[in-house]
């Protein structure tokens, strides 16, 4: 089970995940899936397992060029709610090999090789319009129930 | 019409619609083009394959019959929402 680990700020979790256009993978013929795996953009990403679905930010959407597909209702502040344009697309993660013992020096482009593992979950999400410019994905309970969540003191894991 | 013109479009139909469609599609996934409803699906992605192959131009819509909005927890609640 490939594992994402990094460090938290005891209040928010982020990490950099790769999102892909759904219409990029071809859903209507399964067995194509294997043979065109585009590459991700990667993006910033708030872990937040009090949002029910995956959310981007419009600078995700403009970046892949995304169409929207439909309109979703989603909860505001108060008994407020809003319907937000919604996306189909696919969350990866990707892990950097970097050999034990090797050495990074800090502030100086270095090319590593990495494994992009690409969720087989189509993603109906919306769209959120304000992040403030910390994150572009809101990751939510539809990723992250398909793995495991670990927090620590300092750290966490996620397992999928 | 542009595909932004088109999801608008088939919302406001949708809308109107929605205390009706509750008794009868809870739940599921209404497929709409040009401000009706073409059929309804169990989840997304198999309302989204039905779109693809129905309509060659790419201009149509889904909408989840529910009045439940999704819940983004801490996000929601922080007062980030904007939209219309």
């Amino acid at each position: 089970m490939p594992v994402i680990t990094g460090r938290h700020n005891n209040s928010d979790i982020f990490l950099d995940l790769g999102i892909i256009d759904a219409d990029a993978i071809d859903i209507t013929d399964p067995t194509k899936q294997l043979t065109h795996i585009p590459t991700p953009n990667m993006f910033r990403a708030l872990v937040d397992t009090g949002a029910q679905k995956t959310m981007i930010s419009p600078r995700v959407i403009a970046a892949l060029n995304l169409t929207p597909r439909g309109r979703i209702l989603v909860s505001g502040v108060g008994p407020t709610a809003h319907y937000h344009n919604g996306y189909f697309f696919h969350v990866a993660f990707v892990v950097p090999m970097i050999p034990p013992g090797t050495v990074i020096p800090p502030n100086v482009p270095t090319t590593v090789q990495a494994v992009v593992h690409i969720n087989t979950q189509v993603i109906y999400g919306g769209e959120i319009p304000s992040t403030g410019g910390s994150f572009d994905v809101l990751l939510g309970m539809d990723i992250l129930a398909t793995g495991l969540l670990t927090v620590q003191a300092g750290h966490f894991a996620f397992a999928y | 019409m542009s595909q932004q013109q088109q999801v608008d479009e088939n919302l406001k139909f949708f809308v109107s619609e929605l205390p009706k469609l509750s008794q009868t599609h809870m739940g599921q996934f209404a497929l709409l083009r040009n401000g009706a409803i073409t059929d309804f699906f169990s989840t997304p992605v198999d309302a989204l394959k039905a779109g693809k192959s129905l309509y060659s131009d790419g201009l149509f819509s889904i909408q989840q019959v529910t009045d439940v909005p999704i819940d983004l927890g801490f996000f929601s609640h922080a007062g980030h929402n904007g939209a219309s």
